[in-house]
C-alpha cells in the first residue's frame, strides 16, 4: 500500500506547498459563511468545522455559467468551455472535503458524465483533484450521511485523510492522481506502519458505531410511490415558502434554465445557464403553456419523489446524501427526515 | 422594424426612475441608435406628444386631471409600459389606500384644509388604462428597461424573471439574515432581477419588486411572527411598496385584516 503517515502540523505545510503549484479550494469564512473559495494560505481554512453552505457542484457547475457567443446571422461564434480548459492549465485542488460531499459529487458525475456527456461540466471537473477528511462522528445535528449510506465514498476522490490518532491522520491515495500529490512533498509524509494499520482499521470500527441510521432508505422509492396521495404532503406544503433555498444548497440538485442575453447592437448574444429550482411556478411550464406541476402541493411532492424514487432507481445511487443542508438552510424549518417520517407514517 | 418613437412620461412618484435612465450612460448613446426618444421632459426640450410606438409610464395616479391624462396617452401609444414600482403596484403612497384617507389628510391639512382635497385613491396605472408590460424596482432596474428594448427591437417577448430573491442571493452565496439573524427579509415572497442587491450588503430586502409568482404570503407572515415581528411590522413591510399587488392585496384583505384592525381598504368618494 502507498498510504502515508502526517501529523497534524504538517497539514498546514501540505496545504501551503500545494497553494505554490494548484490552485486550491477550500472551506472558508466569507461574510459569516462557510464557503468554499480559492485560499491563499492554509490559515484561511476552517478545518474540522460545518460544511460549506454551497457544496462542491458549484465548482463544475456555478450557479450562472456563460456557455457560447453567439450572432444572431452567424450563429455559435465562441465556446466558452475550449477557452477553459486551454487557458486555464493549473489543476485545481479541493482541500476537505466531507465523505457525503464526495458521495454527493459522484451523483452529480453519474448524471453528467457518465449518463449524458456534459462537456461544460467535464471542462471543470477533469481538472480538478479532490483531498477528502474522513468524518468520524456526525458532524452536526442535521447530518444523517449513515442513513443515506454516502458515509463512505468509494470513489469520486484522490485522497482521504484519516485521523487516527490525536492529531495523526493516515492519508490513503485513491487514484494516480492522488498518489501523484503526495509524491510531490515526499518530506512531509512518512511510511505507515503495520501499527499505523492496525490504528486506521480501529479507527473505522468506532467511526462504524458512532453512526446510526435515522431512516431506512431500503424499500423507500415503493414506499413513497404508494403513498402518492399522503396528507403529509400538503401539510409541509402550508409550511414551505417555495424559495427554493434547499436546492440551491443541495449537493444532488442540478438543475438549469438556459437563457440568452443579447447585446446593444441586437446583433450578438451570449447564452448562459444558470441554476433553476423545482419548487419555482414555471419550471415544469412547457412549450404551448401547459404546466405539469401547477399546483405548489406537487412541486413540494416532486423534489422528494425525484431524490428518492426517480435518481436510485435510474442511475442507482442515493439521490440524497443527507448532509442536511437543507434543514440547514431552510427559513421555514422543514426537515426532510420528518417529512419521510410523517409520509410513511400514514396509514 | 424602423426606429420606433419612444416616450418616457412620470405621474406621481419621485421621478427617480427617469433619473435611473439617465444613469445608463455607458449604454445610453447606442440607445439612440436603436430608438427616437420623442418625448422626455426631465432630460430634453423640444418633447413631441406622440404617437408613440413604446410609452413608458413611471409614477401612479393620484387625482382626475392624471387620470384624463393617463387615458389620453394611452390613446396615442402602440405599446405601453409600466416603470417602477408606483407605476406597477401604488408604490410607497399606496399605503394610504389601506388607512383612514380622511384622517390622513387631516393630520396634513387641518380639518378645514382638508375639505379641499377630495378622496382619491393611488392607483396604479393598470387600474385605469391597460398595461403591456412591466418593469419592476424602485427605481426602475435600468438594465432590465435596456432588455426589454432590445427585445422589443429583435421580436421577442420579454419575460420576468419569476423567481423570488432567494435565488439569486443563495446563488451569490450570501448569510440568510432571515434565517440566521432574525432580521426580517421580504426576500422569499418578492420577484427577483436585482440580483439580490439588499441582501449582498447585508440588508433585508424590502420588497420593491411586488410579489414573485404565486407568492407565499400566508407562510411568510407566519414567519416574519416567528421572528418577533408585531402585527403592526407585518403590515408595514407587506404593504411598504405594494399596496396595489394583487397578491398583496389579497393576502391584507382576506387573511391579514382580522390581525391588523387599522387596515382599512378606502373606497373613493362619489363624484
Amino acid at each position: 500500500m502507498t498510504s502515508k503517515i502526517i501529523s497534524r502540523e504538517k497539514i498546514s505545510n501540505f496545504v501551503d506547498s500545494m497553494i505554490n503549484d494548484f490552485i486550491v479550494i477550500a472551506t472558508t469564512n466569507k461574510n459569516n459563511v462557510p464557503t468554499l473559495m480559492e485560499i491563499s494560505s492554509f490559515e484561511e481554512v476552517l478545518f474540522d468545522t460545518e460544511l460549506p453552505m454551497i457544496p462542491l457542484k458549484k465548482l463544475f457547475h456555478p450557479a450562472q455559467q456563460d456557455l457560447f457567443k453567439f450572432s444572431r446571422t452567424k450563429g455559435i461564434t465562441e465556446i466558452y468551455m475550449l477557452k477553459t480548459t486551454k487557458d486555464i492549465e493549473t489543476k485545481v485542488v479541493v482541500f476537505g472535503v466531507r465523505p457525503c460531499d464526495i458521495t454527493g459529487n459522484n451523483v452529480l458525475d453519474e448524471i453528467f458524465k457518465e449518463n449524458f456527456r456534459d462537456d461544460y461540466y467535464l471542462a471543470l471537473r477533469d481538472r480538478t483533484l479532490i483531498v477528502g477528511i474522513n468524518c468520524l462522528k456526525p458532524c452536526y445535528e442535521n447530518c444523517f450521511c449513515e442513513s443515506m449510506n454516502s458515509n463512505d465514498p468509494k470513489s469520486g476522490y484522490d485522497l482521504m485523510f484519516t485521523e487516527i490518532a490525536k492529531d495523526q491522520y493516515l492519508v490513503v491515495p485513491n487514484t494516480d492522481g492522488g498518489k501523484r500529490i503526495m509524491e510531490l512533498y515526499p518530506e512531509l509524509f512518512e511510511d505507515a506502519t503495520e501499527e499505523h494499520y492496525d490504528k486506521y482499521i480501529r479507527t473505522l470500527e468506532l467511526k462504524d458505531n458512532n453512526f446510526k441510521k435515522d431512516i431506512l432508505v431500503e424499500g423507500l422509492p415503493s414506499e413513497l410511490e404508494d403513498k402518492f396521495e399522503s396528507k403529509a404532503w400538503r401539510k409541509y406544503t402550508k409550511d414551505c415558502l417555495f424559495c427554493g433555498s434547499c436546492t440551491f444548497v443541495c449537493p444532488t440538485c442540478y438543475c438549469y434554465n438556459v437563457k440568452d442575453k443579447i447585446a446593444i447592437d441586437l446583433e450578438h448574444g451570449i447564452r448562459l445557464r444558470e441554476w433553476d429550482s423545482c419548487y419555482y411556478p414555471e419550471f415544469a411550464k412547457v412549450a404551448g403553456g401547459h404546466d405539469f406541476r401547477h399546483e405548489k402541493e406537487r412541486r413540494f411532492r416532486y423534489r422528494y419523489l425525484h431524490k428518492f424514487i426517480d435518481i436510485p432507481r435510474r442511475y442507482n445511487v442515493e439521490g440524497c446524501v443527507g448532509c442536511g443542508r437543507c434543514i440547514t438552510y431552510c427559513p421555514a424549518d422543514i426537515d426532510v427526515r420528518e417529512v419521510l417520517e410523517d409520509v410513511r407514517g400514514e396509514s | 422594424m424602423a426606429k420606433p418613437q419612444i416616450g418616457i412620461v412620470g405621474f406621481t412618484g419621485c421621478a427617480g426612475c427617469q433619473l435611473s435612465l439617465l444613469d445608463l450612460e455607458d449604454e445610453l448613446l447606442d440607445l439612440l441608435n436603436l430608438v427616437d426618444i420623442i418625448d422626455f421632459r426631465m432630460a430634453m426640450t423640444g418633447n413631441k406628444e406622440g404617437p408613440y410606438d413604446i410609452l413608458f409610464v413611471e409614477g401612479s395616479i393620484v387625482n382626475d386631471k392624471q387620470e384624463e391624462e393617463i387615458k389620453e396617452l394611452r390613446k396615442k401609444a402602440t405599446v405601453l409600459v409600466a416603470m417602477g414600482s408606483c407605476a406597477c403596484f401604488g408604490g410607497v403612497q399606496a399605503m394610504r389606500n389601506y388607512r383612514d384617507d380622511k384622517k390622513i389628510r387631516e393630520a396634513a391639512y387641518g380639518k378645514e384644509g382638508a375639505k379641499n382635497f377630495p378622496v382619491f385613491q393611488v392607483k396604479p396605472i393598470n387600474k385605469v388604462v391597460d398595461v403591456d408590460h412591466y418593469l419592476l424596482e424602485c427605481p426602475v432596474n435600468k438594465y432590465e428597461f435596456l432588455d426589454f428594448v432590445k427585445y422589443v427591437l429583435i421580436g421577442g417577448t420579454p419575460k420576468l424573471p419569476n423567481l423570488p430573491v432567494c435565488h439569486q442571493c443563495k446563488a451569490l452565496e450570501n448569510r440568510c439574515i432571515f434565517l440566521e439573524d432574525n432580521i426580517i427579509c421580504m426576500g422569499p415572497v418578492i420577484q427577483a432581477g436585482c440580483g439580490a442587491l439588499c441582501p449582498s450588503h447585508g440588508m433585508p430586502c424590502d420588497g420593491c419588486r411586488g410579489s414573485t409568482l404565486e407568492a407565499a404570503y400566508q407562510q411568510q407572515v407566519d414567519l416574519m411572527i416567528k421572528k418577533g415581528a408585531s402585527v403592526q411590522d407585518v403590515s408595514r413591510f407587506v404593504l411598504k411598496y405594494n399596496g396595489e399587488d394583487p397578491q398583496v392585496k389579497d393576502f391584507l384583505l382576506k387573511a391579514w385584516q382580522e390581525q391588523d384592525k387599522n387596515l382599512q381598504y378606502g373606497e373613493e368618494e362619489e363624484k
